[in-house]
């Protein structure tokens, strides 16, 4: 029998920062595969070592940290966006295998692979006599 | 998204205008509801448009330059396809994807040049020569 997954994102904790910019949510996709739940977050403008993954007791936090924007090449004619740090946490409520968590950014996105712990066996305990 | 045409649509400024505005009192570069989200700078020689296109591959962007408008066009898959997928959240936004962004000036089609790093995608579009204000001297007689 499988344990059933269940992931609820949480709000950022009410931090202060403090870089005078904003601090986002990005959207993300989870979803469990071949034995191991996948989180994908999107953060564009970010590479590999702008990101952290933390996983403390049941939490697990991704934080981005956007590169200090240079000096506006022109004119702004379209603005849609502007710099920001992200940050999320979920919640996972089953068993991961901790010492094989992977997380790999690419073309902007966040890929977090948190394989399933192994099932725990039924053990048959000896009852002794004396 | 919709491209106007300023000179059939006597709305459009209207449109853009109100655009504006909520845009303004909903707080200045706050994150719009489209994809990909893009940002554009111009002068009188040259533009800058980069736009966040997160999980798109390279392969999978096409750009077109027509006149003084850059149009942006790709598809994004948000998730694998895989079958067995039990799907927890699903945020990210996939499929097919359009924009169309006008310049104040006519582009050098040949010049422009395009490059995408880390999901944000950068096209530099030098203004058309024949375009450009020439300086006309004044002969003295």
């Amino acid at each position: 029998m499988t344990t059933a997954t269940e992931l609820k994102a949480t709000d950022p904790r009410p931090v202060e920062a403090t870089r005078d910019r904003p601090v986002h949510i990005p959207d993300a996709d989870i979803f469990e595969a071949d034995g191991a739940i996948v989180v994908l977050a999107d953060m564009p403008g970010l590479d590999d070592r702008a990101v952290t993954v933390e996983l403390e007791n049941d939490v697990l936090t991704i934080r981005g940290r956007a590169p200090e924007a240079g000096v506006e090449p022109a004119q702004p004619i379209v603005r849609e966006f502007g710099e920001r740090d992200y940050e999320r946490s979920f919640a996972i409520n089953t068993e991961i295998d901790r010492e094989h968590i992977r997380a790999q950014m690419r073309n902007g996105v966040l890929k977090v692979t948190l394989p399933l712990a192994a099932e725990v066996k039924p053990r048959q305990i000896a009852v002794e006599s004396h | 998204m919709m491209l106007r045409n300023a000179y059939l649509d006597p709305m459009a400024e209207m449109v853009k205008f109100q655009r504006d505005m909520n845009r303004l009192l909903n707080g200045y570069c706050r994150p719009a509801d489209v994809f990909p989200r893009v940002n554009a700078w111009a002068d009188d020689t040259k533009a800058e448009v980069r736009a966040e296109v997160p999980g798109v591959e390279s392969s999978a962007l096409h750009l077109t330059v027509t006149g003084d408008v850059l149009v942006i066009e790709g598809d994004r898959s948000a998730m694998a396809d895989a079958e067995g997928l039990q799907v927890h959240r699903r945020e990210r936004t996939g499929g097919a994807f359009r924009r169309s962004i006008r310049l104040p000036w006519e582009i050098e089609e040949g010049e422009v040049k395009a490059a995408q790093r880390n999901g944000v995608l950068t096209v530099t579009l030098p203004r058309r020569a024949s375009t450009k204000p020439r300086a006309i001297p004044v002969a003295a007689e």
